[in-house]
């Protein structure tokens, strides 16, 4: 293995430890690490990047599920089902085998995901040529933005959402096309830092951050009651208990392999689709236990972590991120000059090199993060508005860090303080579907104006 | 004694006041990620190698730098191009050059014209004869009238696609989006195993290529060509003359050496006869 080095094995448990952290502390998700983590990847390779990222978004996806069931809180977004169904049983003394087989079932999704990516390949490169055709990437955004605008039910809100992240994306020097710079509004002559547009980082940290720390302020943990003993794991009676939920997570790994392509949505749109449609199945047949059902919650759990590698796979094969944690990712790696795509990934043989240390990553999680159940009440033993006051303020750092290396310190804090009475406002919004807006639009502007000459002729 | 003494002083005096302090910030019109943030750092390298104390500033737009220099007195050069003067105007920035701080051409790149996989010259020009419009993709600061020129030459339709940048123009090239690619004569294009570059903007042959005059009768366009050179602020003449002779010796340096030659660009050496009013005329071609 050409990508076997101390540093590598370094940086795989820096990543799947942080990974099982994040997972753990609710409203500090993988953009928030990604932005933590901003200066060090900058130091990192190519491969360095992707395995960092992939070690801390499946190594999450375990702990995840490890609090949700045992406090009833979810680490992320995709482990509402763990909430529902891991803490009722839980409750009723089976939270071992909640957790044992939604740990089993993330090593299985995992497994199963990568085999089909790599079954997959070899049709990979004619995808890619088709998916750099103008009309396809027209179709995709369209797709995408449809999507987020419908998110929720609150389609409308949304709409302003996504037009309000279009309108400060327009900010700035659109090469393609060149226009709608506003330049009789945007004072572009006192402050020629605009010319470049608004920066991501500042950007993302008073829309998206901000508001996630203001809406988990409140948040209180009766951790006081919770019983984390387990006594001796026995697992070979966790493996039978587990098979039981087999096919569950079969059916769960087949809709994470999807469901993990749809873009800004990925695990969550996995875990919660995987639970519905096993729920609904085992309702219709009179075998879903009203009181935490361990094979919903172990198709949830499949499905969670097939989707964690597969969302991976568009920024691998044609460098095109689908979640703002990829976005991050894919501006660490070009503000590197790295170039991301089948070339550079695939055809070099850096993928299948991935795939091994990601089979390793999934091993170190499920050793970790069973046994972690046993610490979870010290981490809740500190106080959340100190852990959020901590991140607050790391992130100030990082905003000026990451300003300075750009050369544009006071740009970057102008641009957040500008921002910031934005997010407060928008705190109750899914301001994700600005964030996501920004990102698109130079994307979204850029194909509609090519398309206006490729139709024409 | 007193007489040998008043000699050794009289010696340090003069050589002070002819050497020159070899103290230089090096800046970038552009933000980090491309090719020319890239290539200042690489030039600021191999200033560094060859004694300069080197500052590297970039500035991340034209704006900022102009704001920049215009503050401070403190030498500074910078890598600059007729296709980035062109470019930056836009945003109301003129980095023209001058006789005062002009220092020497670096490189000049050509430009090239690419087909999809397998073609060869003869089919190329079976595609042309053959077609009656044509999408030809290119990189935005290309301007309308180099594409439109191809049409008045062959009396066929051609249009510009734009695109962002060069990497995504390949792509639209390799997905089918255009039937022509045209760019920079650079590795991305010249070893693209899924692009066929048969058409060259160099005066000189280039093996299994054509000219664009052999196939465009009478293009206007036929060697517009991208002329890098070493611009300079606050820098005094005998200063940007040593200035302008080691910057040539960075080009000779290996990591340069091997840069140009892959790309087959003009180097520094065989670009002694371009001057200042050459590159505002170049400007005229680049010109949207």
């Amino acid at each position: 293995m050409e990508t076997f080095s101390l540093i590598n094995v370094g940086i795989l448990a820096m990543s799947t430890l942080t990974g099982i952290l994040i997972g753990v502390l609710p409203g500090i998700g993988i953009v928030v690490t990604m932005m933590l983590f901003f200066p060090l990847l900058l130091s990192f390779d190519l491969f360095q990047c992707l395995m960092f990222y992939l070690g801390v978004t499946s190594a999450s996806q375990f702990s995840g599920s490890v609090t949700a069931t045992t406090i009833g809180v979810p680490g992320e977004a995709s482990s509402w089902p763990a909430v529902k169904e891991g803490n009722a049983l839980f409750r009723r003394g089976l939270g071992d085998f909640a957790i044992s087989s939604a740990a089993m079932g993330s090593v299985f999704g995992a497994g199963i995901s990568a085999l089909v990516v790599i079954l997959l390949l070899p049709f990979a490169l004619d995808v890619i040529r088709t998916f750099y055709n103008n009309n396809v990437q027209i179709f995709i955004l369209t797709v995408v933005s449809i999507v987020i605008v419908f998110l929720n039910r609150k389609v409308f809100q949304n709409m302003l959402l996504f037009a309000l992240g279009i309108l400060l994306g327009t900010i700035g020097m659109n090469p393609v096309p060149l226009m709608l710079m506003w330049k009789e509004i945007i004072p572009y002559e006192r402050f020629p830092d605009l010319y470049q547009g608004l920066p991501l980082f500042p950007v993302i940290l008073a829309l998206f951050v901000v508001p996630t720390l203001i809406n988990n302020w409140g948040i209180k943990f009766d951790y006081k009651n919770v019983d984390v003993s387990f006594g001796k794991l026995k697992l070979v009676k966790h493996i039978k208990k587990y098979l039981e939920s087999f096919w569950s997570g079969v059916r769960g790994s087949a809709i994470g392999s999807v469901a993990g392509l749809v873009p800004h949505l990925t695990t969550y749109l996995a875990s919660n689709v995987a639970y519905l449609i096993e729920k609904r199945t085992r309702m219709a047949k009179n075998t879903y236990h009203k009181k935490g059902d361990i094979q919903s919650l172990t198709s949830a759990e499949t499905a969670n972590n097939s989707a964690a590698f597969v969302q991976l796979m568009p920024l691998l094969m044609i460098g095109i991120p689908i979640t703002t944690s990829e976005a991050i990712l894919l501006t660490i790696l070009e503000t590197n000059s790295f170039i991301i795509n089948y070339t550079t990934t695939i055809e070099t043989g850096m993928f299948n090199e991935l795939v091994v240390w990601f089979i390793a990553i999934n091993l170190i999680s499920f050793s970790l993060a069973w046994p972690l159940v046993r610490y979870v009440n010290m981490i809740y033993k500190i106080p959340i508005k100190i852990l959020f006051a901590i991140t607050f303020a790391v992130m100030l750092i990082l905003l000026g860090y990451v300003g300075t290396q750009n050369y544009q310190t006071v740009y970057y804090f102008l641009c957040f303080i500008f921002l910031l009475p934005l997010g407060v406002v928008l705190r109750r919004t899914e301001t994700i579907v600005l964030i996501i807006a920004f990102v698109l639009q130079d994307k979204i502007f850029a194909a509609v104006t090519r398309a206006l000459t490729i139709w024409s002729m | 004694m007193i007489k040998r003494l008043f000699g050794i002083i009289a010696l340090f005096l003069t050589t002070s006041a002819v050497a020159i302090e070899k103290k230089i910030e090096v800046s970038v019109l552009y933000k980090e990620g491309g090719t020319t943030f890239e290539r200042s750092k690489a030039l600021a390298d191999g200033l560094t190698t060859l004694g300069w104390n080197v500052n590297f500033v970039p500035k991340g737009n034209c704006h900022n730098m102009l704001k920049y220099v215009n503050g401070k007195k403190t030498p500074l050069v910078f890598l600059n191009s007729d296709s980035s003067i062109t470019e930056v105007a836009e945003l109301g920035c003129d980095t023209k050059p001058t006789e005062e701080n002009f220092a020497t051409m670096l490189y000049k790149r050509n430009t090239v014209m690419c087909s999809t996989k397998d073609e060869t010259v003869s089919s190329f020009r079976a595609k042309l004869a053959n077609g009656k419009s044509f999408k030809v993709g290119a990189t935005h600061f290309y301007p309308q009238k180099v594409i439109d020129a191809m049409g008045k030459s062959t009396g066929k339709q051609f249009k510009m696609v734009p695109y962002e940048n060069s990497s995504l123009g390949i792509k639209g090239q390799i997905a089918g989006d255009t039937d022509f690619y045209l760019g920079g004569m650079q590795p991305k294009t010249m070893d693209n195993v899924e692009l066929s570059c048969i058409v060259h903007g160099k005066t000189s042959q280039v093996e299994n290529m054509i000219q664009f005059a052999e196939i465009f009768p009478n293009y206007e366009y036929a060697n517009i060509a991208t002329h890098y050179f070493a611009h300079t602020y606050n820098v005094d003449a005998d200063v940007r003359i040593e200035l302008a002779k080691d910057l040539r010796k960075v080009m000779e340096l290996p990591g340069w050496r091997e840069y140009l030659t892959k790309s087959q660009m003009t180097s520094a050496s065989e670009l002694t006869h371009i001057k200042v009013a050459d590159i505002i005329d170049s400007l005229e071609a680049w010109k949207q």
